[in-house]
């Protein structure tokens, strides 16, 4: 009788335990199907915003489907009207960074654009900085990181991130040959 | 009874500050307190989730078989952690993105687990929430201190208003991983230092 | 993704993205079980087994289960059953077979559930597109730079508690303290990469 009951007591609180986890994923389900196009809308705007922002001139984007090599940092190509957008993922001191890169038809930097980060705060974060990023605007190729005075092709590293400032000119770099190969101009190396 | 309430509500505020007193939930009390507006930020995300999983724990109380009450438990606090995710990441990516990976630790905060144990499984719905909003509001409040200090000193910006320049310059190391644990080290220090002085009980 | 080297996977877990004293993972036992070096070893131990199999069995939900049918969204609720339930498991199991392994480490089984760094890994490994070698690699590692953080500071702290510190610091912030101070040592590691 008692080894009747103990049964007994095991299989409602198998059932107890997976009414409570059965509601628990319904409601997430529920909650999941409202916020996920939200957030892949967000996801959307957010790259629009970079692209806007790192093109000005553009209007017409058109992914280019690439196999990226495994080294690369790059993560999509758009080709538009008026140059490039590259996005990148290089990864920094805190983790990746992703970010947008503007080339222009002359396969020069039109601008780049932060778009998230998990640097140092007050010293790698600094790249979101829009003074700092503006240093890449009209550079051509194989930029630099300098520590003291920039001049020529190279950038002015943010003091004490020295692994941010060349995670990032890395990208740009890389960003600057891939445009180049798509855009046809033959001296890549 | 309405004094009951209140003092159940101070004793998780102060007298039983989950972080300055019960030491509990360090791991995001030193990660994400490098600014004050991820401090706060977490410190309410995980007030949402005391205050709803201390009332679900509450109501369910007699439900609940004892032998499964942590799995349980577990499973409550963990459904509540992934709405308030999937909330975040919906209407305040920004804070999403800074928080990152301690949105879901929320989960294996131990403030939350200990209040689920040692309050909400005894006590009344109304008392489990009162008790959810003042031990989160404690956290909260520790954040924040912990987090401002740290935004000032370490970058010498307040909710990314520049408070001083020139002269003095931030102390970075504050910000940076070394800092966290500095301090709240001081700060618990400050804190014993004021309850002896005022003849208080040590923490 | 490219999966990356198994020496760089080590050093960045043991040192550059140390667990404890980087990522503030794990600091509940970090600061609560590091009295002794005895108590810290064996919690360390305990931390090594269970996140290396953590990891497998959280790598194998999410692969068979989990992004097979979309179902991303309940990946911390399953995870930290998984892990919760793994810990009761491995409980049993070595009380019975293995009683002096439980005698060695049997204490701190019931604290790991609550060990967010476990929860952490195995979040991290999907996050990191490891594949399963790499996951479980990884779980071992991390779990490995948590126990020679945790020893370390034991050590320190048997020190420390001979000395003679102001009042107020006694116990918990002097502790603080120190760990912040090897947090600043492992600084030094930081930007060290193979």
């Amino acid at each position: 009788m008692a080894e009747k009951r103990e049964g007994f007591e095991i299989v409602k609180v198998g059932v107890i335990l997976f009414l409570i986890t059965a509601v628990a994923a319904m409601i997430l389900a529920f909650v999941n199907s409202v916020t996920a196009p939200i957030i892949a809308e967000q996801e959307t705007i957010k790259m629009q915003d970079a692209m806007a922002e790192v093109l000005p001139d553009a209007d017409e984007f058109e992914e280019i489907p690439l196999e990226l090599s495994q080294e690369s940092d790059l993560t999509k190509i758009y080709e538009t009207n008026a140059g490039f957008v590259i996005f990148a993922a290089p990864k920094g001191y805190g983790g990746e960074i992703t970010m947008a890169i503007g080339i222009d038809n002359d396969f020069k930097i039109a601008g780049i654009s932060i778009i998230s980060q998990s640097e140092t705060a007050g010293l790698g974060a600094k790249c979101t900085e829009k003074a700092w990023q503006n240093q890449f605007i009209g550079k051509t190729e194989n930029i630099t990181v300098s520590k003291n005075g920039a001049n020529g092709n190279q950038i002015d590293a943010i003091s004490s991130a020295t692994i941010t400032s060349k995670a990032v000119t890395k990208a740009v770099n890389e960003a600057i040959t891939a445009a180049k190969i798509l855009g046809g101009e033959d001296d890549e190396e | 009874m309405m004094k009951n309430k209140n003092s159940v509500f101070l004793n998780g505020l102060i007298y039983e500050n989950p972080t300055f007193v019960q030491l509990l939930g360090m791991c995001p009390t030193l990660a994400v307190t490098t600014t004050l507006k991820n401090g706060f930020g977490m410190g309410l995300s995980a007030t949402a989730v005391l205050i709803m999983s201390n009332i679900l724990i509450s109501l369910l109380r007699k439900i609940i078989p004892d032998k499964v009450r942590i799995a349980a438990y577990i499973v409550i606090i963990a459904t509540f952690v992934t709405i308030v995710q999937m909330v975040l990441e919906a209407y305040v990516p920004s804070l999403y993105g800074s928080l990152g990976i301690f949105i879901p630790l929320i989960v294996v905060n131990c403030i939350i687990l200990a209040r689920a144990e040692a309050f909400a499984s005894k006590n009344s719905v109304l008392r489990s929430a009162v008790d959810g909003v003042g031990m989160g509001l404690g956290f909260t409040a520790a954040l924040s201190i912990i987090s401002a200090v740290r935004e000032i000193i370490g970058q010498g910006t307040i909710l990314g208003h520049t408070v001083y320049s020139g002269a003095f310059k931030p102390i970075t190391i504050i910000s940076m991983p070394p800092g966290g644990f500095i301090t709240l080290g001081i700060l618990i220090a400050a804190i014993n230092f004021i309850a002896k002085k005022r003849g208080g009980k040590k923490v | 993704m490219s999966q990356p080297s198994i020496i760089s996977l080590l050093i960045a877990a043991l040192f550059t993205e140390n667990f404890v004293l980087v990522k503030f993972l794990g600091c509940c036992p970090f600061l609560g079980v590091s009295k002794k070096i005895d108590t810290a070893f064996g919690m360390g131990m305990a931390v090594v087994f269970i996140m290396s199999l953590a990891s497998a069995i959280t790598w194998c939900a999410d692969y068979f289960l989990l992004s097979r049918f979309n179902l991303e969204y309940l990946q911390t609720i399953v995870f930290i059953l998984v892990i919760a339930g793994l810990v009761q498991f491995v409980e049993m199991f070595i009380k019975k077979s293995m009683p002096a392994l439980y005698n060695a480490l049997g204490i701190y089984l019931p604290l790991i559930t609550t060990n967010c760094a476990v929860l952490a890994v195995t979040i991290l490994n999907i996050q990191n597109s490891f594949d399963f070698i790499h996951s479980i690699l990884y779980g071992a590692f991390a779990a490995l730079g948590f126990s020679v953080a945790i020893i370390l500071f034991a050590g320190i702290r048997e020190t420390v508690n001979e000395e003679d510190v102001p009042e107020s610091f006694r116990g918990f912030p002097i502790a603080l303290v120190t760990a912040g101070l090897m947090a600043m040592a492992f600084l030094g590691f930081s930007g060290f990469s193979i």
